[in-house]
Formats: C-alpha cells, structure tokens, sequence
C-alpha cells in the first residue's frame, strides 16, 4: 500500500511520540492497510515485552514507578478504546495488542483460600467469570487502570490492577490452559 | 558560563539518570554510584567544557561502557567463584528459590545487554527509566526523527539475542 510508515515513525506512535498531525495522519493510515498495522501491533509487543523483561529483573528499589507500565496500560486502553470506536463494516482484525509481558509470580497471599459455606446449588451455573482479584499488597486503591497481560503465547492471561505510579496492585488471572 | 558553572549544570541534570541507568545494568547501586563518579571525574577533566553540546553523550557513553565492562568482568569473577565453591548448596529456607529465580533474570538480562552495542544497551536501559525521545537524542547525540528506528532495531536486538540464549518461553 502506498504511503506505508517506516518502523521508526510506527515505533515513535507507539509511545505517542509524534506530533498531533503526524499521529492522526498514522491512525487513519493504520485503519486502512493491514501490513502497517500488524508491524505496529509487533512493534508494540515487542516493546511492552523488552521493558517488561528488563523491569523484571531488577531486585532492588521498588518503590520507584514503573514507567513503562504506565506506557503499556496507555496503550493496552487506547487500543480498547480503538477497537471499540471502529466502524461496524470494518473488517475483523486479530485481537487487540495486548501488553506482552510476564506476569510476576503472585505472592503467598493466594494461600488462604476462600471456603464457601454452601453445600448445594440449586442449578448448574453458568460459565463462571474469572476469578476474583487478588491484592498484591495493601496500599489503598484509589484510581488505578486495569491492564490485560499474557504471557506463553495466550495461554496464560490476566488483568493487573495498576495504580498511577505504574505498580501492580491487584492480580486476576482470566485464562490459564 | 565560566569553567565550574557547566560541570555542575551537567552533574545536576544528569548524575542520579547515570546512576540509575547503571543501577539498572548492574543491579548493584554501590558499584553503579562509583563507576558513575568515576565518569563524572573524567568529565570535569575535559577541556573546553563549557559550550560543548557533545559532553552530555560523551559522559553517558562512557558511564556506559565503563558498566558493560564492570558487567562482564563480574562474570568472569562469579564463574571463578562458582567454580571454587561448587560444594555450598546454598540456604534452605523459603525465600532461597526466589532469590536464586530472581538473580536467573537479573543475570539473564545482564548478559543480553552486555552482548549489544554498548549504544542500543544505553538505549534501552534510559527508554526503561523513562526517557523522552527529546531526552534521548540529546544524551546519545542523535537527531530526535532516528530515536524511534533505533529503538526499535535495540528492542528487536535485544529480543533476538534473548531468544537465542534462553529460548522462547520468558
């Protein structure tokens, strides 16, 4: 397709690194050609995954925020936010890019688990959601963005609850096959 | 701006970003304070400070290098060690298996951006620390418009190397 945008410039909007008339003419381009939008899509995931690896292996000083997190629960709700915008004859694309990252093993709190004093159930349920949230700590949440990750290639998914200083708060996990 | 005023503008603006940005190579805070004052050292010695645009990459760059040295040189050190003490099974209580997984990442990380370019390890670690692409171009010397095609090459580097060592699975 004509007009096709360098990795650079797909890379730049990715962090919303351009200007305001450069990142509109990107998104419209992006509705229309599928080669563009997939080779943001990698260069989306590929990011989230790289900062996310390198975020991972830090040990020390936690409290800082996690910058790149706040960028990926950016872009995980603005691609929401897209996919929910576009028109009803727009063709199906793949899913949304979700951020990519590892999810970091839950801590010990898991442990207790929740006894149901119920014994019976008048009628099989239906498909249960997913499963409660689980604090990770416990700082009061006050405002905070809930962000969708996966990790083994889909096969493990969960959405983060993540406070504004970019730390994950709360842990749900929606697919685990 | 008289021969003192540039060196402390440039400490003030830049000294705890290279602490932090070799903290995050080294994941020692004491070793990445020394090796950040050793640069700031060789900093002050320049001459002509004062009006030279190119001294803020120039310190950057070898705080940089002078990690990625540190970096690899620990290594060898630790394989010595390990090779040395390959009796000491390590402590038995519950956090051990944690410490020893996390030291895995750190160290997998580490070895990955060690064997980059010392320019796309830089990249990478800044972008991570939160870095604008403005903040970018002028601590590497390059024009904004390429910060987001070397990114992108650094991150795919940076992904293929790591696939290459540790396989697919993270």
């Amino acid at each position: 397709m004509k007009n096709c945008w360098q990795d650079g410039d797909l890379r730049a909007y990715v962090d919303g690194e351009l200007t305001p008339g450069a990142r509109q003419t990107i998104a419209a381009h992006l509705e229309d050609c599928s080669t563009c939008s997939a080779r943001y899509r990698e260069l989306a995931e590929r990011a989230a995954w790289v900062y996310a690896t390198i975020e991972l292996s830090e040990t020390r000083s936690p409290a800082r925020p996690r910058r790149w997190l706040v960028g990926a629960a950016g872009l995980a709700a603005a691609l929401a936010i897209a996919f929910l915008l576009l028109p009803k004859h727009a063709p199906v694309r793949p899913a949304p890019a979700v951020a990519k990252v590892a999810v970091p093993p839950a801590p010990v709190q898991t442990a207790t688990p929740v006894v149901h004093p119920v014994v019976r159930r008048p009628a099989p349920r239906p498909p249960q959601p997913a499963e409660e949230f689980v604090r990770l700590d416990d700082y009061p949440i006050e405002t905070a963005t809930v962000v969708r990750v996966s990790a083994e290639d889909g096969a493990l998914q969960a959405d983060l609850i993540v406070g504004p200083d970019g730390r994950a708060h709360a842990i749900r996990i929606v697919r685990n096959r | 701006m008289n021969s003192s005023e540039w060196f402390d503008a440039l400490f003030r603006d830049h000294y705890a970003r290279v602490v932090r940005m070799l903290g995050r190579l080294m994941g020692d805070g004491g070793q990445a304070e020394e090796i950040a004052a050793d640069a700031f050292c060789k900093l002050a010695q320049q001459p002509g400070g004062a009006g030279n645009e190119g001294l803020t990459a120039w310190v950057y760059r070898v705080a940089i290098n002078a990690g990625l040295d540190a970096v690899r040189s620990n290594a060898r050190r630790k394989r010595r060690e390990e090779r040395a003490s390959s009796t000491n099974s390590g402590g038995a209580e519950p956090e051990a298996l944690e410490r020893l997984l996390a030291e895995e990442r750190r160290q997998r990380v580490q070895r990955v951006l060690a064997a980059l370019k010392p320019r796309d390890a830089q990249m990478l670690l800044l972008r991570s620390d939160g870095m604008s692409y403005r903040e970018l171009a002028e601590t590497l010397g390059i024009q904004p418009g390429s910060v987001g095609s070397m990114l992108a090459r650094a991150e795919q580097e940076f992904e293929r190397r790591y696939r290459v060592r540790y396989g697919g699975r993270v």
